[in-house]
């Protein structure tokens, strides 16, 4: 990094990222009474929103963005917010950050990195233009623009962001063909058991959901194109939505000196190995004092993560680190889908859950419960939280 | 005394306020929030702050002000 002369400002603490992980850092912060200077540094262009909404009501309902963060919120809280400059070099030893455009170098006393995650893209839909991944709001923006009556879209990946895509541009009439690469979808992350039956639930609304294939050539077809997939099907699409998971912009933080494993490594607390530096959500990945290594990328983990991180800053006691049993929701056509724990064991299946409504799952290691998986029945699947909670 | 507050139209059921403050929140039979108690101590500031910080429909809110 160059000289002493760019940096304009110092903040008491410096909060980089303008998604959930740093909004609710820097409000825990205040209601822990921290009174010092805090900015927070944004690469996007709006103030904080939350993502869940970004693949299902934002499109189907046309809702704005919902806020995390209004001006007057900012205000109120005393948080100076300065958006469009993404993060790309940062010095431990003279503690300051420097971004990008024409925002100078910002100084701090404890930085948080809260920079998340961007989704992962496939080289072989490099040059497409009505291929697109979602992560934001200008994402979600463009795809409502062409999700419309009888639009022929495909969407790669039967993930959950790839699921809750498929299920809006269904109900907003068009036709979907879902193209997933595992030859049984969602199986690591909601168990074999959820995973078969929620591809039927798809099914059952008119989607198209090939497994075992993926895209491996494209080429134009008016606005859209034409795909070939591996099995030599050829498919017609208006819009392609790639979700394929994500990717850390570990770089910048790496060249820095910062420790980075799968993410920002960061011990139960958010400490890094830069005493003032400190990590939280999807950019991080959380080593126990084992030195194993959890990835999370879950709006539950990271919010109870944020306030550990907090007060950690402040030498307050942090929060118990109860066990985080891990809790991930979805929401599909008229879906409530939750699942808590591990999905792995001994499966029980509980008795109604051959209705197309409802689904509920229980997993076990011995007698121990691991794990539930639960859809439209959100009490029972609490009891398995709570049950959890206690030890299982 | 801290006093909660509950909007029962936008909640979703997802459970989180009961995880951190059962003695507080609970779930009706319909798997909306309902409210154990709506006042409470100050000793428990963290577990209302909590529950504010870990709804994802920003379904509650209390005396202490934003999360």
């Amino acid at each position: 990094m160059s000289s002493d002369a760019g940096v304009a400002r110092r903040a008491g603490v410096l909060l980089v990222g303008g998604g959930l992980a740093a909004t609710r850092t820097a409000q825990a912060l205040r209601a822990d009474g921290y009174d010092g200077s805090v900015i927070l540094a944004s690469e996007e262009h709006e103030l904080p929103y939350d993502r869940p909404p970004l693949s299902k009501e934002m499109i189907s309902a046309g809702a704005g963005p919902s806020r995390l963060l209004s001006d007057e919120d900012a205000r109120a809280a005393g948080l100076e917010v300065r958006l469009g400059h993404r993060a790309v070099g940062l010095d431990l030893t003279a503690r300051r950050v420097r971004f990008d455009g024409d925002l100078p170098d910002i100084g701090y006393e404890r930085l948080v990195v809260a920079t998340g995650a961007r989704p992962r893209t496939l080289p072989v839909l490099a040059g497409a233009a009505c291929a697109r991944t979602l992560r934001t709001v200008e994402d979600s923006r463009w795809l409502r623009a062409r999700f419309v009556p009888g639009a022929k879209v495909v969407v790669v990946g039967a993930g959950f962001v790839g699921l809750e895509v498929a299920a809006t541009a269904r109900g907003a009439g068009c036709e979907v063909d879902v193209v997933e690469a595992a030859a049984s979808p969602l199986e690591r992350a909601v168990g074999p058991e959820l995973g078969g039956w929620l591809i039927e639930r798809h099914r059952d609304q008119g989607v198209r959901v090939r497994c075992g294939v993926c895209v491996a050539s494209w080429a134009p077809c008016g606005d859209g194109v034409q795909l070939e997939l591996s099995d030599g099907a050829q498919l017609a699409a208006d819009v392609v939505v790639v979700g394929v998971g994500i990717t850390r912009d570990l770089s910048w933080l790496a060249g820095a000196g910062l420790d980075v494993h799968a993410g920002l490594t960061v011990d139960a607390c958010g400490r890094t190995s830069d005493p003032a530096v400190f990590g939280v959500g999807d950019i991080t990945c959380v080593h126990d004092a084992d030195g194993v290594c959890t990835v999370t990328q879950h709006w539950t983990a990271t919010t109870t993560q944020t306030g550990r991180v907090a007060a950690t800053m402040l030498a307050r006691p942090a929060p118990p680190t109860a066990r985080d049993e891990g809790y991930v929701w979805s929401d599909q056509y008229d879906m409530k889908i939750q699942l808590v724990g591990a999905m792995a064991g001994a499966a029980r299946l509980m008795d109604d859950s051959a209705e197309a409504s409802r689904f509920l799952a229980e997993y076990y290691r011995g007698d121990r419960l691991v794990g539930a998986a639960a859809v439209n029945c959100p009490r029972d699947l609490l009891k398995r939280r709570l049950a959890l909670r206690s030890g299982g | 005394m801290i006093t909660i507050k509950v909007d029962q139209d936008v909640c979703q059921g997802y459970g989180n306020c009961v995880l951190n403050f059962p003695e507080a929140f609970d779930l009706s039979p319909a798997a909306v929030v309902e409210l154990r108690l709506a006042e409470v101590p100050d000793a428990d500031a963290d577990r209302v702050r909590a529950a504010v910080r870990d709804c994802p429909t920003s379904a509650i809110s209390s005396s202490l002000g934003p999360a």
